[in-house]
């Protein structure tokens, strides 16, 4: 029996609230974190995004240390003390060798990587300033969580696409349950900046504006891109009810795996036998799930998730899709997913959810349910499916002592 | 990572685990590619540096690095998607792993299972840097990806062999291929995939070399990890790939066992971007976890493959972390210090270091630091020094470092140990 891993801490900054239950009230009313970009002068195409260009950190973190920091560090530093705090959790001299830090983040020093490749070929290296070349490395974001907060047992990055937060959350679940560590900090954290919107915009996957983007939807013109910083505290089950924790959901099994073709050319079907075999392993079949978070943005990628579930899923399963009200956040949506889905569990609440039998139309509503029909979901699958080729699931069950 | 024998870091009991082992190994480095002329230029003490061409003088005021010379890339040619110069070095160390494995022919039922984790600080980010100066900078012209440079790595080594396995990416700076091992071990154990290539790749970059220089922490004239005249680190560019399996597995599949991967530890300082704990508490923590990990005491290491940058700061205190830990043992331990070849592989530089442990632990054999002339009064362990030495090898620790305070510590065996 290896140890039972739970979820006890969730810290969320974007621009559609900086608190779970802000968050939640603002996806209920049916906001939507989109803005339209600020500089007229780009010829973009989408001139929207759900990227939190407004986040103000100096409430979390006072003034001074924060000039070199840029907004995705900030973003995840004030994430992480709201997860702590949500968590009711100090990290002290005491038990800072056993709390980890492991964030998924595939964007989170572009802004700077694109100012250090501005300036060696406009002005040359000697130019690059020392005060930030530790944002040449991508892990410079999360080391500032552990420099700060004094997470000590390990501190790892995982910029691994798509797919990156649930990778996060199952290594998380992994080094706990081997004794690695007894807390950890599991983050999504992404900064999108104007140069990335850019190439987006040029690339043509973005749809031209909000309500183009529809979640399993054959209208939708694409994805809008979002960012914002996503953490959730997970926790040794022991340690937990030590300490008298709030429990919001079991950390279950999960799998990731990867599609050397490209999505359309023949894959489908192993993305599909993949989660089939994943379910019958530890679930003893699809008909354990109640509740599907899944990860469609408006893409392409939706009529291969939505073929999936029709196929090993009852009519009746609840299923719902966030990226309509945030964005394709990458790694920072990816783990919102599972905050979500254990908030779910716990809170029965969530706003946006329709059953499997209404994806069938064209156009796909969802609908706000209430907490009755939330209270018998007992199991939640968190399911990505990426661009790249990436796609991995992790199950969140409602806690049972 | 918890205790092997049973037991976590805080004494409670766990089931015993799978044991790890390498049964495959490849190598690119700008000392020889493929294994077999890595190993013939570790013990001939090659010195893999030089000033690089492509590194123009009037951006770079420092141009001597680890470049890869002699690396054909026309085999890439045909590859549908986008590829770089750190991916192509990964396809080859992978192609020599999996041949050694006995998995290049393996049945696609077979490849399906096997994952990929990549260690790298960089990814394909020199990708980018291509992407500029051919378009120019802040082109108008569509370059041609949009996502992250950084997983590319993984996802062409699974494209090119066809794996559909568990696909990940970590960065930890010049750890990251430590964390990627530590992360494979995790992945095998909990039946994720049976079979893992995992290791560390690292190409030039030029935001790279560019921030070393202006944190002046390259030396202007050679690598030469604790020499009392050393100023600073080299980098390099390499792979070091592996393919691991549990024991059981390798046996089952009749394949020849490498060495195998007995114990990790992780740690992390919270001090400092780039310098590391002075009290060294977090590298001491990793070591010890590692030595738990493998359920052995400090009499049972041989060799220490240390991290061995070359900076004034960071070599000092390793020697002192050494003697802390070990104690009196500290002075029958060899000291090798790898990059004083190879110059600093950055994400690559811990599993190149593995698979020279492992080498050093088949032949009897501890390759040499070389550029070494002047003795440090306070670097005063065995280092080694300019010529290999014939010492019979049961556990080689490896011990890496990085910007961050990630640090990790990976103990290799063999097998019968």
């Amino acid at each position: 029996v290896t140890k039972r891993v739970v979820i006890t801490g969730v810290g969320i900054i974007s621009s559609l609230g900086e608190s779970l239950p802000e968050v939640l009230h603002h996806m209920t009313e049916g906001l939507s974190a989109f803005k339209e970009v600020a500089n007229e002068n780009d010829n973009l195409l989408c001139r929207y995004t759900g990227c939190y260009e407004s986040f103000d950190v100096t409430p979390y973190m006072g003034k001074k240390g924060i000039r070199q920091l840029n907004r995705c560090t900030r973003m995840l530093l004030a994430a992480t003390g709201l997860a702590l705090k949500d968590g009711l959790c100090s990290i002290n001299a005491e038990n800072q060798e056993d709390v980890g830090v492991i964030l998924a983040t595939n964007f989170g020093v572009e802004a700077n990587l694109r100012d250090m490749e501005r300036i060696i070929f406009t002005e040359g290296a000697d130019s690059l300033s020392p005060l930030t070349s530790f944002y040449s490395s991508i892990n410079a974001v999360a080391s500032q969580v552990s420099i700060r907060m004094k997470a000590k047992a390990f501190n790892i990055t995982v910029p691994a696409g798509f797919t990156s937060g649930i990778d996060s959350i199952l290594l998380a679940k992994n080094l706990i349950s081997s004794g690695g560590s007894r807390r950890v900090l599991v983050g999504g954290a992404e900064e999108i900046p104007m140069g990335l919107l850019k190439e987006y915009d040029r690339n043509g996957i973005l749809a031209q504006c909000p309500s183009e983007m529809l979640p399993f939807s054959l209208r939708s013109k694409g994805i809008i891109l979002g960012d914002g910083a996503m953490v959730l505290l997970l926790e040794d089950l022991e340690c937990a009810l030590a300490r008298g924790a709030n429990i919001y959901a079991e950390v279950d099994e999960g799998f990731i795996a990867f599609s050397p073709e490209r999505f359309g050319e023949g894959s489908e079907v192993f993305v599909r036998n993949d989660l089939e075999n994943f379910l019958v392993k530890n679930l003893r079949g699809a008909g354990m799930v109640d509740l599907i978070m899944s990860s469609a943005n408006g893409s392409q990628l939706d009529g291969i998730e939505k073929n999936i579930y029709r196929e090993l899923f009852s009519q009746g399963t609840l299923i719902t899709a966030i990226k309509n009200q945030f964005g394709e956040g990458f790694s920072f949506t990816n783990l919102l997913q599972v905050g979500l889905g254990a908030s779910a569990l716990k809170v029965h609440e969530f706003p946006g959810i329709l059953t499997l039998n209404q994806l069938q139309g064209e156009v796909v509503e969802l609908s706000n349910r209430n907490n009755e029909q939330l209270a018998g979901v007992q199991t939640v699958l968190v399911n990505s499916v990426g661009l790249d080729g990436t796609y991995g699931s992790v199950v969140l069950k409602r806690f049972s002592n | 990572v918890g205790d092997l024998s049973g037991r976590t870091l805080w004494g409670e009991e766990l089931p015993m685990k799978k044991r790890i082992v390498i049964t495959g190994m490849g190598v690119v480095s700008p000392i020889g590619n493929g294994v077999d002329r890595f190993w013939k230029g570790l013990t001939e003490g090659k010195y893999g540096i030089d000033e690089v061409p492509c590194l123009d003088e009037k951006i770079f005021s420092k141009r001597l690095y680890g470049f890869i010379q002699n690396f054909d890339f026309k085999d890439f040619s045909e590859f549908k998607g986008i590829i770089g110069r750190a991916s192509a070095f990964g396809i080859e160390a992978t192609r020599e792993a999996l041949s050694q494995a006995k998995l290049l022919e393996a049945d696609k039922t077979t490849l399906n299972k096997v994952g990929v984790i990549i260690g790298s600080l960089a990814g394909e980010n020199g990708l980018r840097e291509q992407a500029w100066i051919k378009y120019g900078w802040n082109s108008d012209i569509r370059r041609p990806f949009n996502f992250s440079t950084m997983p590319l790595i993984s996802h062409n080594i699974a494209r090119w062999f066809g794996l559909r396995g568990p696909n990940s990416t970590i960065s930890t700076a010049c750890s990251s291929s430590a964390y990627a091992i530590a992360s494979a071990c995790e992945m095998i154990r909990n039946d994720y995939a049976p079979i893992m290539v995992v290791g560390g790749v690292e190409s030039l970059t030029l935001v790279g070399q560019g921030n070393f220089i202006r944190i002046n922490a390259l030396d202007s004239e050679k690598i030469r990890p604790f020499d009392r005249k050393r100023q600073g680190t080299l980098l390099g560019e390499g792979a070091g790939i592996m393919v691991i399996e549990s024991l059981e597995s390798a046996i089952s599949r009749g394949v020849s066992i490498l060495a195998e991967v007995k114990g990790i530890g992780l740690s992390c300082d919270g001090h400092h971007e780039s310098a590391p704990d002075p009290s060294g508490r977090q590298i001491i923590n990793a070591t010890q976890r590692a030595l738990s990990n493998a359920s052995l005491s400090i009499e049972a290491i041989d060799c220490i493959s240390v991290h061995g940058t070359g900076t004034v700061y960071n070599d000092r205190l390793e020697t002192e972390i050494i003697k802390t830990v070990f104690g009196e043992k500290a002075r029958d331990i060899s000291i090798t210090a790898n990059k004083s070849m190879l110059g600093h592989g950055v994400g690559a530089a811990c599993a190149m270091a593995i698979v020279a442990a492992a080498l050093m632990m088949e032949n009897g054999l501890v390759v040499p630091t070389i550029n070494f002339e002047n003795w440090d009064p306070e670097c005063d362990l065995d280092y080694t020094v300019n010529t290999p030495h014939k010492r019979e090898l049961r556990n080689v620790m490896v011990d890496s470092y990085a910007f961050g305070g990630n640090n990790a510590t990976v103990i290799i065996s063999r097998l019968n140990e």
